[in-house]
């Protein structure tokens, strides 16, 4: 509770607590309510906030007031709605729910409006009901639940490995629910750690909170459905496609990001087209809630099909000493001294347009970079612009840059190059090995051949943005 | 229909106003306030609302009623008037601090006291009008007073809320809105259930709109304020009326609700003595709707009917099916309130609940559909009707028919009277959907509170007096007694509006002497501000004499749609100045009299004896 010394003080003499029903006398004339803890960052601690029998939340100054209890029951703060028991369906698709946190496993207290995590990950699913009709999501599990900021490597490694027992599980695929805002960099990180992925793993979050009409969570959990019972096994965020309540992206984990601070359509596939989209066609339309094969409409043929039959493993190994910079105007190169100094093993360097970082003024990087490729650090570089690639011989600046050996990461996003990064110097010692894991095409991070629609949208003539 | 005395009905009526604010920018982002009803939607998103737990775990029965209809929702963007905000893209911008003001000021001018926290809410809405599915609204400040004539009127709260958004269409199912609307600043005054007759109710919504416009923060014109009536008598319920337009509506409204309540539990009480023990009698799990309440095919008895109801039966796109309603004969058709009968309220739950146009029932005349005596008699057979049972038919596909015929049938049993909202039309309502539960409000965690300080309430300006405001008149040049009849019209508003655009002593003469002079004349003279200030314009960049501007107001008046410039030619209302004037003078010598008599609305006097002493 967030009230001050001297209302703490008030409402302890009058062996008041929030939740308890309260006559308050002051300034304001009488009014009664229920007393509510007063959130956090939220208005004056010496104003109390009271709930209003007509519903209204409102703060009254404290101070010269007299407060006491009125009979009525106390409420239950902090306690919302009951946990939904899935019913045994058959003819459905077996699903595995992986829950982690975010927007999409909070839940608000109607009456204060706190924000909690879910206590049960099956709470998600009393969301959405009509899940049970497209899916037995027969296996829940949920390793930690965090805010996606919170999280780093070790996280990643825990979910790889839980992924990979579900995916060893006798579920059709995996649902995993997650924070949106490293959403993508947690895609990434399952598309390299997971190796001989068998089954498709869908990644989903919400961008509007549960508590609402209007949360888009709730279509995202039934296509994240839908994918994970398809074909295809490629991890994958699936996400609204659109700021409509239409259809449904399939992105492709090492090339989508989060493009939008706030719409539900935020997650894009930069570089290439996305692997399906979902409810998009009329075909799949109709059978939205049938979940057969008609519901996921794939704008490509490279993924990988499911094999039912095959084990998925999981190599988990992370380089946590691996850092992501960017150059700004005029930027002094001794950063990278620095890392050098620290211990890192790898640097990300996120550098402008076709890849430059200063190259000859009194800035310049070059020798920097020089300095930490000589003391065994592999440097990497992806573009901030994020749509096109990165090329090391364009512009003789550009040359002086790939000569100290920096490796040009072609279209890869900066953040997948990162995570890619930590991985291959988790696994491999030698540079040249870790240069070569970086230059492999692993999880479709790399998309050679650039076409007209890979910089403004994804290729479906029957779909418009 | 004989009127009851309200008095011993029990009758309590309480009002909620909603009125626009004339903000510069929406409750919740930088989005402007001002909307033009033609103005071009860019492009449309589709979404579907879901219904969510309320508080307690429970899901309002106002949402579930929504959701159950599973509606997909079109709204339409306006680039000039939405933003992400609208479009539930974007979070909340802080509580806009002009909207809080208008709010303070008005509660301050009903005596209401503060709230020392304004806590912004989110009010569950499931029919669409909201794309996050829900309102903001926040309680600005509570126990204000007003006086009426009738004595004091309690004004339990103040709130500053978001405008809804408006509908576009609505096709069976099918709803589209414009987000142009949602967001614009309301200030949301309640009334205690204090009014004691409808033309209480009237005088005290005209009062509390008299005190609103003259904060000089009200948005105007058709639309901006709104109206809702709760109305209740000592053994019904309260029932909200909601979307009353026209306050010469609001009195009728009132009591026609009362009446309705006071008929509807006569029926009940004529059920009970004809055998209807309790409202477990319509228990949809319940044994007796089973035995009683199965719908039933009659198809074949609309063969001949009229096409509107034979041909999709022969088409085979619907079904005639029918149920019984024991006990309901003569029942059916008894009137609630003007033109409104049992059935037709039956019919409005039917229609809400299933979409359906309508449904048939026993008391009516066989003849408006085409059918006879006979046929009724033939149906009531089928369904083995005795003594004073009755039926219902609804003519649509099977599913729909039944959905229908199920929420005829639980209505009808219901002996009390359902808590619900209300539809106003014109001076009747019909069923809109249930009176939503406490459980509809919960903390908006995007916005913080805001404060108010003592300092900041003791500050507020209230509006000017009407000596104030005289004294105002007199300074931009208007004779005392000018403004004085000026204020005591009710013309200051709009010469408010239009002071600053031309020059007050003509404006007041066109408000104050020819405008009731064509009112008089059987003219309707109420043109939007904007068309005045067109013609004021015209005037004053000398496109037209101060003679011409009578002329022209008579004829704007006339036709409100046509073009003014357009008018001005036609009517050959274009001042002639300048050198074409000086041409015209020549043609009649110089002659002043002359030109004067023909062209007495084109030419302005002053110039033309400048011109011609100039001349001399």
């Amino acid at each position: 509770m967030a009230y001050s010394k001297a209302v703490e003080a008030l409402l302890r003499k009058q062996k008041i607590q929030p939740g308890d029903r309260i006559r308050y006398s002051g300034a304001k004339g009488t009014l009664e309510g229920i007393l509510l803890p007063k959130p956090e960052t939220t208005g004056s601690d010496d104003v109390l906030l009271l709930k209003l029998d007509n519903g209204y939340n409102v703060g009254l100054q404290a101070s010269g007031a007299t407060l006491e209890n009125r009979p009525g029951p106390s409420a239950a703060l902090g306690q919302v709605g009951a946990v939904w028991k899935p019913s045994i369906r058959h003819n459905v698709p077996k699903i595995s729910l992986v829950a982690t946190g975010g927007t999409i496993s909070t839940k608000v207290d109607y009456k204060t409006g706190g924000v909690y995590m879910l206590s049960e990950p099956a709470e998600i699913l009393a969301k959405v009901p009509e899940l049970a009709d497209i899916a037995d999501i027969h296996r829940i599990q949920s390793p930690f639940r965090k805010a996606s900021e919170d999280m780093d490597g070790k996280d990643w490694q825990t979910l790889a490995k839980t992924v990979v027992d579900e995916l060893n599980s006798d579920s059709q695929g995996v649902v995993l629910t997650h924070g949106t805002d490293i959403l993508a960099y947690t895609a990434a990180a399952l598309s390299f750690m997971i190796t001989d992925l068998n089954k498709p793993v869908a990644i989903t979050g919400a961008q509007r909170s549960p508590d609402r009409g209007s949360f888009d969570g709730a279509l995202n959990l039934i296509w994240s459905a839908q994918y994970a019972a398809s074909d295809c096994a490629e991890v994958a965020v699936v996400m609204h496609g659109s700021s409509s309540d239409d259809f449904g992206l399939c992105h492709v984990g090492t090339k989508c990001r989060k493009m939008h601070t706030s719409r539900r359509d935020a997650f894009q596939t930069i570089n290439a087209q996305p692997w399906a989209t979902i409810n998009g066609s009329k075909a799949s339309q109709e059978s939205e809630r049938k979940n057969d094969e008609n519901a996921v409409h794939f704008l490509r043929d490279d993924y990988h099909r499911r094999d039912n039959g095959r084990k998925a493993a999981a190599d988990t190994a992370f380089e946590p000493k691996v850092a992501h910079i960017k150059p700004w105007p005029g930027a002094d190169g001794r950063i990278i001294d620095f890392l050098v100094e620290q211990k890192f093993k790898g640097i990300l360097i996120e550098a402008w347009a076709l890849g430059h970082v200063p190259a000859t003024s009194k800035f310049s990087w070059v020798p920097n970079i020089q300095n930490a490729i000589d003391a065994g650090l592999t440097v990497c570089i992806a573009s901030s612009v994020l749509y096109g690639k990165v090329h090391p011989a364009v512009y003789a600046n550009l040359r002086k840059i790939s000569a100290t050996g920096a490796l040009y990461l072609d279209d890869m996003l900066p953040e997948t190059a990162w995570v890619k990064l930590a991985v291959a110097l988790g696994r491999e010692k030698k540079m040249e090995k870790v240069e070569e894991f970086m230059r492999r095409n692993v999880a479709h991070e790399y998309n050679e051949r650039h076409q007209q629609n890979d910089f403004t949208g994804f290729d479906d003539n029957s779909q418009s943005r | 229909m004989e009127k009851p005395d309200l008095q011993k009905l029990g009758f309590k009526a309480g009002i909620e106003i909603h009125q626009r604010l004339a903000t510069d920018e929406k409750l919740f982002c930088h989005c402007p306030t001002r909307i033009r009803e033609d103005a071009y939607a860019y492009g449309t998103l589709k979404r579907r609302l879901r219904a969510v737990a309320g508080e307690l775990g429970t899901v309002d029965p106002a949402a579930a009623f929504e959701a159950a209809r599973r509606k997909t929702f079109t709204y339409q963007l306006i680039s000039e008037n939405t933003c992400l905000v609208e479009q539930d893209e974007e979070p909340p911008r802080g509580l806009n601090q002009q909207a809080l003001r208008c709010g303070l000021v008005m509660a301050k001018m009903l005596h209401a006291q503060p709230m020392d926290e304004v806590h912004v809410m989110r009010k569950t809405v499931a029919d669409g009008s909201a794309t996050s599915a829900f309102q903001r609204t926040a309680l600005v400040a509570m126990d204000g007073h007003v006086e009426t004539s009738k004595g004091i009127v309690t004004i339990p709260t103040v709130c500053i809320e978001e405008e809804s958004s408006g509908i576009v269409t609505r096709v069976s199912d099918e709803v589209t809105y414009r987000l142009d609307r949602l967001g614009i600043p309301l200030i949301e005054i309640a009334t205690g259930p204090d009014l004691q007759d409808g033309a209480h109710v009237q005088e005290t919504a005209e009062k509390i709109g008299r005190l609103l416009r003259s904060t000089g923060f009200v948005q105007r014109g058709l639309g901006t304020i709104r109206q809702d009536i709760n109305v209740s008598i000592a053994d019904g319920t309260r029932v909200e009326i909601k979307g009353a337009q026209q306050l010469e509506d609001l009195a009728a409204l009132a009591e026609n609700e009362a009446l309705r309540q006071h008929n509807l539990l006569q029926i009940a009480a004529e059920l009970k003595r004809r055998g209807v023990k309790n409202a477990d009698f319509a228990n949809p799990h319940g044994v007796t709707r089973l035995a009683f309440g199965k719908p039933h095919g009659v198809s074949h008895h609309f063969t001949h009917a009229k096409a509107f109801l034979s041909q999709p039966i022969a088409e085979g796109k619907a079904v005639a099916m029918a149920i019984k309603l024991l006990f309901t004969k003569g029942l059916l058709g008894k009137e609630l309130m003007p033109n409104h009968r049992f059935g037709t309220e039956l019919s409005g739950y039917a229609k809400a609940k299933a979409g359906i146009k309508g449904i048939i029932h026993c008391d009516e005349d066989p003849v408006k559909y085409g059918l006879t005596q006979d046929d009724f008699n033939n149906i009531s057979n089928e369904l083995d009707c005795i003594e004073d049972d009755g039926w219902a038919v609804v003519v649509a596909d099977e599913l729909t028919a039944v959905r229908a015929l199920h929420a005829v049938f639980d209505r009808c049993y219901t002996l009390e009277i359902p808590k619900e909202t209300r539809k106003a039309e014109g001076r009747i309502s019909t069923f809109m959907r249930p009176l939503p539960g406490a459980a509809r409000m919960y903390p908006e965690t995007d916005v913080l509170p805001a404060y108010v300080s003592t300092a900041e309430w003791d500050a507020l300006p209230l509006p000017k007096t009407a000596d104030e405001r005289k004294a105002d008149y007199e300074k931009l040049g208007l004779a005392s007694d000018m403004a004085e009849r000026l204020v005591r019209s009710n013309e200051w508003e709009l010469f408010d509006q239009l002071a600053g655009k031309t020059e007050a002593k003509t404006l007041a003469w066109l408000l104050l002497e020819v405008k009731p002079a064509l009112r008089r004349a059987g003219v309707d003279v109420n043109q939007p501000a904007e068309r005045v200030a067109a013609l004021l314009q015209l005037y004053s960049e000398e496109k037209i004499t101060r003679a011409a501007l009578q002329d022209l107001f008579a004829l704007a008046s006339k036709e409100p749609q046509a073009d003014l410039e357009k008018m001005v030619h036609t009517a050959k209302l274009a001042r002639i100045r300048g050198p074409a004037l000086k041409k015209l003078a020549d043609e009649w010598g110089g002659n002043f009299g002359e030109v004067m008599k023909r062209y007495r609305l084109q030419v302005d006097a002053g110039e033309l004896k400048g011109l011609l002493e100039k001349k001399k």
